[in-house]
C-alpha cells in the first residue's frame, strides 16, 4: 500500500514536471548553454592560444565572444519579458 | 494571449535564434576515434527526431500540438526551427568550417537583428545593418584567405545572407535560405577554384580540443 501511494505521489510529481510549459522549462537551457559553450571557446583560446603564444587560436576567441555577446543581446530582453510575465 | 505573453513569445523566438549559435561547438570536438562518427550521428539524429515530431504535430497526432512561439503560418507547415536545423546540419556535414561558421553565425544573429530593426528603423536600415554584420562575420573568418578572396568572399557571403533574408517563400523558411545561399555561392567558388588549382580557403578558425581532453 505504501509502495502504491509512493508511486502515485511520484507519478504526480513527474506529471507536474512535464506539464510545466515548455518555454519555462527551456529558459535555463536558453540562458546558460550559450554561456557555457562560449566559455569552452575561451578556454581553448586562452589555454592553447594565448598561454602558448599561438595567435592561430584568436578565431576561437572571436567565436566565443560572438556567441556570448550575441546571446546576451537577445537573452536580456527575453529574461525581462519572462519576469514581467511571471509577475502577472 | 495577453500583451506580456506576446512580448515573451517574441523574445523567446529571438533568444532561440541566438541560442542556435551553439551548434558551432561541433568543431571543437576532435575528428578522431569514435568522436567523428558520434558527432555526425548526433547531428543527423537530432534533425530526424525533430522532423518526425514536426510531421506528427502538423498531422495533429500529438495531444498538445501547439508549440509556444510558433507563428500562425507555421501551424500547417514545418516550424522555422526545423529549417534552421536542416540548414545547420547541411553546413556542418558537407561544407568546410570556413564557409559554415559565418553562415551559421549570420542565421543566428543577423536574422533576428534584421527582424528587430525592420519594425523599428525600416527595411533599408535593417538590411544595411544586416549586411554589415554579416560582412563582419565573413571578414573575420576569411581574414587569412589568399588575396583577393579575403575581400571577395565576405562580400559574396554577406550579399547571399541578405538575399536569403529578403526573399520569402511560403514553404521554405528564410532561416534555411540565410544559411544556404551564402554557403552555396561560396561552395561553387570553392569548387571552381579547386578545379583551377587556386588556393581559396583561409585557415580554420576553430581548432578541436586535444583528443585526450574529450
Amino acid at each position: 500500500m505504501v509502495g502504491v501511494n509512493m508511486m502515485r505521489k511520484n507519478s504526480f510529481k513527474l506529471y507536474g514536471l512535464f506539464s510545466l510549459r515548455q518555454e519555462i522549462l527551456l529558459t535555463p537551457v536558453i540562458v546558460f548553454t550559450p554561456l557555457i559553450v562560449s566559455l569552452l571557446f575561451f578556454y581553448n583560446a586562452i589555454y592553447n592560444g594565448f598561454l602558448c603564444g599561438n595567435m592561430m587560436y584568436l578565431g576561437e576567441f572571436f567565436v566565443g565572444a560572438t556567441v556570448m555577446f550575441g546571446n546576451l543581446v537577445f537573452t536580456i530582453p527575453f529574461l525581462k519579458a519572462f519576469f514581467k510575465l511571471r509577475k502577472k | 494571449m495577453i500583451p506580456e505573453e506576446k512580448t515573451f513569445a517574441h523574445w523567446y523566438r529571438r533568444a532561440i535564434h541566438a541560442f542556435s549559435a551553439i551548434f558551432l561547438v561541433y568543431y571543437i570536438f576532435p575528428d578522431v576515434y569514435w568522436i567523428t562518427v558520434t558527432k555526425k550521428c548526433v547531428v543527423v539524429l537530432t534533425v530526424a527526431v525533430f522532423a518526425v515530431f514536426e510531421v506528427m504535430r502538423i498531422r495533429k497526432l500529438i495531444k498538445n500540438h501547439k508549440i509556444f512561439g510558433l507563428r500562425e503560418y507555421e501551424e500547417n507547415r514545418f516550424g522555422s526551427y526545423l529549417y534552421f536545423g536542416i540548414g545547420a546540419a547541411i553546413l556542418l556535414l558537407f561544407f568546410p568550417q570556413q564557409i559554415a561558421i559565418p553562415s551559421i553565425l549570420g542565421a543566428a544573429f543577423v536574422d533576428p537583428a534584421i527582424g528587430e530593426l525592420r519594425s523599428k528603423t525600416g527595411k533599408m536600415t535593417a538590411y544595411t545593418v544586416g549586411f554589415t554584420l554579416s560582412l563582419f562575420f565573413f571578414s573575420f573568418t576569411w581574414l587569412t584567405a589568399p588575396f583577393p578572396f579575403s575581400f571577395i568572399a565576405p562580400v559574396i557571403g554577406a550579399f547571399g545572407a541578405v538575399v536569403g533574408e529578403i526573399k520569402k517563400f511560403r514553404w521554405v523558411d528564410d532561416d534555411l535560405l540565410i544559411q544556404l545561399i551564402p554557403a552555396v555561392l561560396l561552395g561553387i567558388l570553392y569548387l571552381l577554384t579547386g578545379l583551377l588549382g587556386v588556393a581559396f580557403l583561409p585557415s580554420e578558425i576553430i581548432h578541436p580540443l586535444p583528443p585526450w581532453l574529450v
